[in-house]
């Protein structure tokens, strides 16, 4: 998963935050000019000129996130990033934060199983000194102590909270069922033990392997032209060194399956239980990708358009959403349903979950859902180009996917292209039960795990 | 909600901004204000409010179309029908199917939602430019010709109840909110949750919702907020089209008690096993732009800043930097309502620290401000945040929209939205000052403690 750009942001979000920039409209394509430019020192650049406000905004980030955390230090990346403005050359963090409200800079980093993700967002006439904050904070973290000890428990203190919620659970429990013992199964955020453990050291390592020119994708957005984009990127960015060697993770294989799938069951004293089932899902460059997009907004990607929604909440009354999602990773591709229903009725939506997801590889689409969802794949992307700081998010999503600037046109063809059959396919080749990991958390009346 | 982070009621923005005087250091000059983006307003026969946002970004269109309604003008003993009746707006009018209108909206590729608040309802839309016919006569459709059937009722309040369970019960924190906040202001008005009791949710009926729809549910009570690819023209068409057969109803007036809670200071608190983190919290009786002492509004703003904006304020610096005695502190102040606000502060305790100890620190922290003052450089700090903020705003397509209805939903003005920068550029140390006494001196504040079960 990518674009993590807020700290600590949740997977789940992330998550859906990627298939809406995946679908893009024809007029929006028109309506942005994509330049690749490419700096002395070698960077490439997608920029977009947009004067609509005086704001320059910056999507970029490195390859290699929290799946390359040692073992006995998760938490290690996702921290380091949260220390970048925790003090950096001459400031210290009182003064780095002091610094930041002069000039008006928001900078935010995040990290992801596969990558380490940043934003600036800046006023125009402060994009020098803005862009010197960037710098320092890549080149020159300080990692002070006292700083590192109060993140640390910060951290700490974001983890127990985790641990109460019925939702970060359930995800944390999913994502160990499904993957272990592939690094993806750890969360990007660590754990209590993982963070106790890093020190000062760790982090200096971290940050000296993380940056590096050829990791880097970057994107830049707004009142800025291509030689002062060109220049901002530079001092950046050009300065750090030009490799640190690869950072891959494991291919991953599903365990195999086993009939009915698996059922676990943590048990919580909550009003209501959280229920989430994963099934293999497919890689972003998969020749199958939009006919899978189409499958999962069918089925409950698209919010009350979704069956799911139809079935679970419109029909029944039995909860406020049920949904899908397509979560992509580097090496990995799932497709996530969720729920949160009390805990009388949790079964009930599970087997109605089950039961689509059984039609949906039995029957697939019919050709209306298959209409509109190809619609509605091909408008909405258009309603991202909402801000500087989207737009640029849309750019450098297109470069971690390995996607040209010309996508944008391509991408209505792509979609238009999906068959009912192409739909029936992948939906074979991703719905099957025996697959199906389902977690639940809360007190369920009538579920029973498997293990 | 009790929101511990500053809600930004930015608006845009003057060209100019008076530099400040005395500054402690030389700093670069203040953000300069990009010029007021262009809006145009006009309003239909029937009393619908209208204002035009043209933007050409990018090939999209935004409509939100707001009521003057929300929780706080429930009936007594009706609460949670504001928001339920949000819900059932999307269940169908003889020409839309029940369900059927997030679907269309969908299927031209589409996104819609809706909100519920204290003061307001809105419903909103955004769909690729040639589609604003479509939206627009979908919700002015629903504006007169709603069904409100038991069939599509009784599901829909489980819906809600899941709601509440999922929002509201399973967070301690949520929880303890609503105790908070009916201490401060009794039960009523604001005191009273939006998403409503679940006792009182369980009883709602037909009826309630009919006479809800009936009462507050006119062209007169409502502003229609349209921004992106089009322009005033096209919208006054369509408009004029659409909404305007809609017939002009007699609105009931909207009062707000100027009452607060009883027995207050007060101090409130939720042991719940659930709880991983002590938080300690206060809460203030404030004034909003409407009520109560309104000339601090805007002072009241840069004093929240000054104190608990993000990791510059000074609780920040104080209890979590200096003193280590917190993980994170922060301020927080809205002024937009139409009856009293509030100003909060919250704290997440650092391990081994005590309830005691946190509450002596923050009023330490508190009389220290009040007696000494706010420096020139914190307010200049806190101005620059707000500004900033105001001019980032100005950079994204749905904050125009949302702004401007909650401020006419709300009392107050286009003028109120555009000149907002300047009035907090305005703002002078002496009445940042002022501001602060006459609220953190107040005895009308509860203060709120979420501990884990079995704590001491």
């Amino acid at each position: 998963m990518r674009i993590a750009a807020g700290f600590l942001r949740r997977l789940a979000t992330a998550a859906v935050g990627l298939l809406l920039m995946a679908p893009l409209l024809a007029t929006a394509a028109a309506a942005i000019d994509i330049k690749v430019l490419k700096s002395p020192g070698g960077i490439t650049l997608w920029l977009v000129e947009d004067r609509t406000a005086p704001v320059i905004s910056i999507s970029y980030s490195f390859e290699g996130g929290s799946a390359q955390d040692p073992k006995g230090k998760e938490g290690l990346a996702q921290m380091m990033a949260a220390l970048l403005d925790q003090g950096a050359g001459p400031y210290d963090a009182a003064a780095f934060k002091a610094r930041q409200d002069e000039i008006a800079v928001r900078l935010g980093f995040g990290v992801s199983v596969d990558r380490f993700s940043g934003s600036v967002r800046m006023l125009r006439e402060y994009r020098n000194e803005s862009i010197d904050l960037l710098r320092l904070a890549l080149m020159e973290p300080r990692f002070d102590a006292e700083a590192v000890q109060r993140v640390q428990r910060q951290f700490v203190s974001h983890l127990r909270r985790k641990e109460q919620s019925a939702n970060s659970v359930a995800w944390r429990t999913l994502l160990r069922a499904t993957f272990s013992p592939h690094p993806y199964a750890r969360p990007s955020d660590g754990t209590i033990s993982g963070v106790e453990a890093v020190t000062v050291e760790d982090l200096r390592m971290q940050a000296r392997r993380q940056f590096a020119r050829d990791r880097l994708r970057v994107a830049i957005v707004g009142a800025v032209d291509a030689q002062e984009a060109i220049a901002l990127i530079e001092r950046a960015f050009g300065d750090l060194p030009a490799s640190t060697g690869p950072a891959v993770a494991p291919a991953w294989t599903p365990e195999a399956g086993q009939p009915g799938g698996r059922t676990l069951v943590i048990q919580r004293d909550y009003p209501q239980s959280v229920a989430l089932i994963s099934l293999p899902g497919i890689k972003r460059d998969d020749p199958d990708w939009y006919a899978a997009a189409v499958m999962n907004h069918v089925l409950g990607g698209g919010g009350f358009a979704g069956r799911l929604m139809t079935e679970v909440r419109e029909k029944r009354g039995l909860a406020y959403g049920a949904y899908t999602q397509l979560a992509t990773y580097r090496e990995a591709g799932l497709l996530i349903a969720s729920v949160a229903t009390a805990n009388e009725r949790v079964a009930e939506s599970i087997r109605i979950i089950r039961e689509q997801l059984a039609l949906m590889a039995q029957e697939g689409v019919s050709e209306t859902e298959l209409a509109n969802a190809q619609t509605y794949l091909i408008g909405s992307l258009a309603l991202s180009l909402d801000s500087t700081g989207s737009i640029a998010g849309l750019l450098h999503s297109m470069q971690v996917d390995g996607l040209p600037p010309e996508h944008l046109v391509r991408r209505k063809e792509l979609i238009e292209r999906v068959t009912q059959e192409d739909v029936l396919r992948v939906a074979q080749r991703i719905l099957r039960p025996d697959y199906a990991v389902t977690v639940v958390v809360g007190k369920p009346e009538g579920v029973t795990p498997t293990e | 909600m009790l929101s511990r982070r500053h809600l930004l009621a930015a608006g845009s923005l003057a060209t100019l901004v008076a530099p400040v005087a005395g500054r402690a250091q030389t700093r670069v000059a203040m953000p300069t204000l990009p010029p007021i983006p262009a809006s145009e307003t006009f309003e239909l026969d029937n009393g619908l409010f209208v204002v035009v946002l043209p933007s050409a970004r990018a090939p999209i269109v935004t409509q939100m179309l707001w009521y003057k309604v929300g929780s706080a003008d429930e009936p007594p003993g009706k609460s949670g029908i504001a928001h339920f009746f949000e819900h059932l707006m999307f269940k169908g009018t003889p020409s839309v199917p029940a369900g059927e209108f997030s679907k269309i909206i969908s299927r031209v590729g589409g996104q819609d939602n809706a909100f519920t608040s204290y003061d307001y309802t809105a419903y909103h839309q955004t769909v690729g430019a040639d589609h604003l016919e479509l939206v627009m006569r979908m919700e002015a459709d629903r504006m007169t010709n709603l069904n409100i059937t038991e069939k599509e009722l009784l599901p829909e309040r489980d819906v809600i109840l899941e709601e509440r369970r999922q929002v509201v019960e399973s967070r301690p924190s949520a929880l303890l909110d609503e105790v908070t906040r009916e201490a401060l202001f009794g039960r009523r008005d604001y005191g009273i949750p939006v998403i409503g009791y679940p006792e009182e949710i369980r009883k709602l009926d037909v009826a309630d919702a009919r006479a809800f729809y009936d009462h507050h549910y006119a062209p007169n009570n409502a502003v229609l907020i349209i921004a992106g690819d089009t322009t005033a023209q096209a919208v006054r068409d369509l408009a004029g089209k659409y909404y305007g057969p809609a017939a002009r109803k007699d609105v009931p007036p909207r009062r707000r008690s100027a009452e607060v809670g009883a027995g207050l200071p007060r101090t409130v608190e939720r042991r719940d096993k659930r709880v991983a983190q002590p938080e300690w919290s206060r809460d203030y009786v404030a004034p909003s732009y409407r009520m109560g002492e309104t000339q601090h509004a805007y002072a009241l703003q840069v004093v929240a800043q000054a104190l608990g904006g993000g990791q510059s304020g000074r609780l920040y610096r104080t209890l979590v930097l200096d003193r280590k005695l917190a993980l994170d502190a922060n301020a927080g102040y809205s002024p937009q309502a139409l009856g009293l606000g509030t100003f909060g502060i919250g704290v997440s305790l650092a391990p081994q620290r005590t309830m005691a100890e946190i509450a002596d620190a923050v009023q330490a922290l508190l009389d220290q401000a009040l007696r000494e003052g706010i420096s020139e450089d914190e307010i200049d700090r806190a101005k620059r945040r707000l500004l900033a903020a105001a001019i980032y705003a100005r950079d994204s397509l749905s904050s125009g929209p949302r702004m401007y209805g909650s401020t006419l939903t709300t009392g107050g003005t286009m003028a109120d939205v555009d000149q907002w920068p300047d009035r907090i550029a305005a703002v002078t140390r002496k009445e940042v000052m002022a501001a602060a006494h006459a609220v953190l001196e107040s005895k009308q504040c509860v203060t709120s403690l979420l501990l884990p079960e079995g704590a001491g």
